[in-house]
């Protein structure tokens, strides 16, 4: 039987300076589980939360923030149990993803006031929240009520208000969704800037590039459990472990498939409609790729491309979550 | 934050718990401001513009006009037995669950203020407003009841005036924390609210029997008829067995202690789950 109180000890290569703790921990929402037996140390600095939607980075956020009680396990920010520790929000920020505001406020108005529940008194917190307004670059439009915000504008808010009462860690839940071209690069470099500045960042996106452009740190989930989590070369050292998906292109696909369907290591072979090319996956990439050339020779079908399927952490990402 | 501060990142912070006064003013303002906007403002003053209209119109139209019994009927009758449970009903049942409902809660559950801080001063926020309310029509139906009247001045106002809105804020506390205890647990308060309202304070407080005693009307009842020097016969209630003012006083500010002290005490333990856009 499990024991609820057990708290198994961190991994032995675990970074030593995490600022964000799950240990062993599980949320359930009556039947349906929102993050599966999670045991995850998040280090200081930029750290990008990847996984599909429903994947749990949302719980996982609300349990970090302290909104939500694990069912099981412990969660630590800083040290300190994050549920109901109303203390430990001093050192925390959470741009949360949800778009609401209380509307009838000016964006000032609005920063202000999460300055002052944060215990500023009113000429500090007007301070804090003009230097947070300026951060986020919304200091020409603050002044106008919320509710005629754009939804740049709204996301600088809420990230104006995470800031407002400079934490040490940051968590933003899906800060760039909806956003133009514009406000997401803005965004994105605001999230660099938080960075140099020493703070610690915890991002979650659905979306690779967008993670990718802020760190190469990453930690995917999926369904709830962790997947993978490290740099994103580290993650791609893992797809070692599944079948490795290469895209080769010549003129006779066809003779050349079927020579390749025989290999040993080669677990799948696809012949794409769309370009007539072949798409393999194989378990040993290195040994595939070193008789690529005297099999071409061999069926006398020259490849005009060969390249892997697997360069960039979308495919990563789609091995992982999928296996 | 200096950037020595910053290198404790990655080792435990200090954790203080204290209770920041310029958070609490500003959390009590914010839920004013959101309780006086919108259109629930508006149809209770609607509502409350009701007694002040049935007493224009008793005085314009009943020759046999006698303001002791417009004030029974009026400010005694219809308004603490219908306003004032509603009026608490409404405000208090959205006091957490327009925050939940427009996910404005998560802003302030991420703020440095126990759970339970926020709770009760947002119920006191409440009640504040209500009891404003309350009292501004009140006084309007009294100088409506009573105008011309001799007594207007000097004992009208402001003693019964002041009398009255001082049962009716102790009612208003002890419903006020009935209803957001209720609104900690269900999102259907405004039912089951009206269901209490019906039959705690519609007919228990009505009926003689030891059970009425419980009702928030009855203890209002006791302090009126105590207080105002009024007939007990118009309320049935036999001043033999009925509290002192002074306990009925005690028994609503009880009653509103104990209610708000158990919604402090589970809203602090409740999860607010927020659901976002893809799910979690």
């Amino acid at each position: 039987m499990h024991d609820p109180d057990f708290t198994p000890p961190p991994p032995k290569d675990a970074p030593p300076d995490a600022v964000v703790e799950f240990i062993g921990v599980s949320k359930w929402f009556g039947h349906v589980i929102g993050v599966n037996n999670l045991t995850l140390r998040i280090p200081a600095g930029l750290t990008g939360l990847l996984g599909p939607n429903g994947a749990g980075k949302s719980t996982l956020l609300q349990l970090a923030t302290g909104q939500l009680r694990p069912s099981q396990g412990r969660v630590l920010v800083l040290g300190h149990p994050a549920w109901n520790n109303p203390g430990l929000n001093r050192y925390i920020g959470l741009c949360p993803e949800q778009d609401a505001f209380y509307e009838w406020m000016t964006g000032r108005e609005f920063v202000t006031a999460c300055a002052r529940l944060g215990g500023f008194p009113a000429r500090e917190a007007a301070e804090a929240a003009a230097r947070a307004i300026e951060g986020v670059r919304m200091t020409e439009n603050a002044d106008r009520p919320i509710k005629g915000y754009s939804k740049g504008m709204r996301q600088r808010t809420k990230l104006a208000q995470a800031l407002v009462h400079d934490p040490l860690v940051l968590f933003l839940d899906e800060p760039l969704t909806g956003t133009d071209p514009v406000a997401r690069r803005d965004l994105l470099d605001i999230i660099h800037r938080l960075g140099d500045e020493g703070r610690s960042v915890i991002v979650s996106s659905h979306v690779l590039h967008e993670v990718q452009a802020v760190t190469p740190y990453i930690v995917l989930l999926n369904h709830g459990r962790l997947v993978a989590e490290g740099d994103v070369r580290q993650i791609r050292d893992l797809i070692d472990t599944h079948p490795h998906r290469i895209i080769l292109k010549c003129r006779d696909g066809r003779a050349l498939a079927s020579k390749l369907v025989r290999a040993d290591d080669v677990v799948g072979v696809e012949l794409r409609r769309k370009d007539g090319a072949i798409l393999v996956e194989t378990r040993s990439p290195d040994l595939f790729y070193s008789r690529l050339a005297s099999l071409a020779l061999e069926t006398d079908t020259p490849i005009e491309e060969v390249y892997s399927d697997d360069d960039n952490l979308e495919a990563v990402f789609k091995y992982l979550v999928n296996s | 934050m200096s950037t020595a501060d910053r290198k404790t990142v990655g080792r435990p912070v200090v954790v203080s718990h204290r209770i920041d006064p310029s958070a609490v003013v500003m959390l009590f303002r914010m839920t004013v401001a959101r309780l006086i906007r919108g259109r629930r403002l508006l149809v209770l003053m609607l509502l409350f513009s009701l007694p002040i209209l049935f007493a224009f119109l008793a005085r314009r139209y009943e020759p046999r006009y006698d303001a002791n019994t417009g004030e029974l009927a009026l400010v005694l009758g219809l308004i603490p037995q219908t306003l004032l449970p509603l009026t608490a009903l409404v405000f208090a049942s959205g006091m957490i669950r327009d925050e939940i409902e427009e996910q404005t809660l998560t802003y302030l559950l991420l703020r440095p203020i126990p759970r339970e801080v926020i709770y009760v001063v947002k119920l006191a926020a409440t009640i504040f407003v209500t009891a404003v309310l309350t009292a501004v029509f009140t006084a309007l139906t009294y100088l409506v009841v009573d105008w011309n009247e001799p007594n207007l001045i000097g004992e009208v106002f402001p003693i019964r005036v002041l009398q009255t809105s001082a049962a009716m804020f102790l009612s208003l506390a002890a419903y006020g924390s009935i209803f957001g205890l209720l609104s900690v647990f269900t999102s259907r308060t405004l039912v089951f609210g009206v269901g209490y309202i019906v039959v705690f304070e519609g007919v228990i407080a009505n009926i003689e029997f030891v059970v009425r005693k419980v009702a928030i009307l009855y203890q209002f009842r006791v302090l009126m008829i105590r207080g105002l020097d009024l007939k007990p016969a118009d309320w049935n209630i036999d001043l033999k067995v009925a509290p002192s003012a002074t306990w009925a006083a005690l028994n609503l500010a009880i009653a509103a202690l104990v209610f708000t002290a158990l919604g402090a005490w589970f809203f602090a333990r409740r999860e607010f789950r927020i659901k976002t856009p893809e799910g979690a």
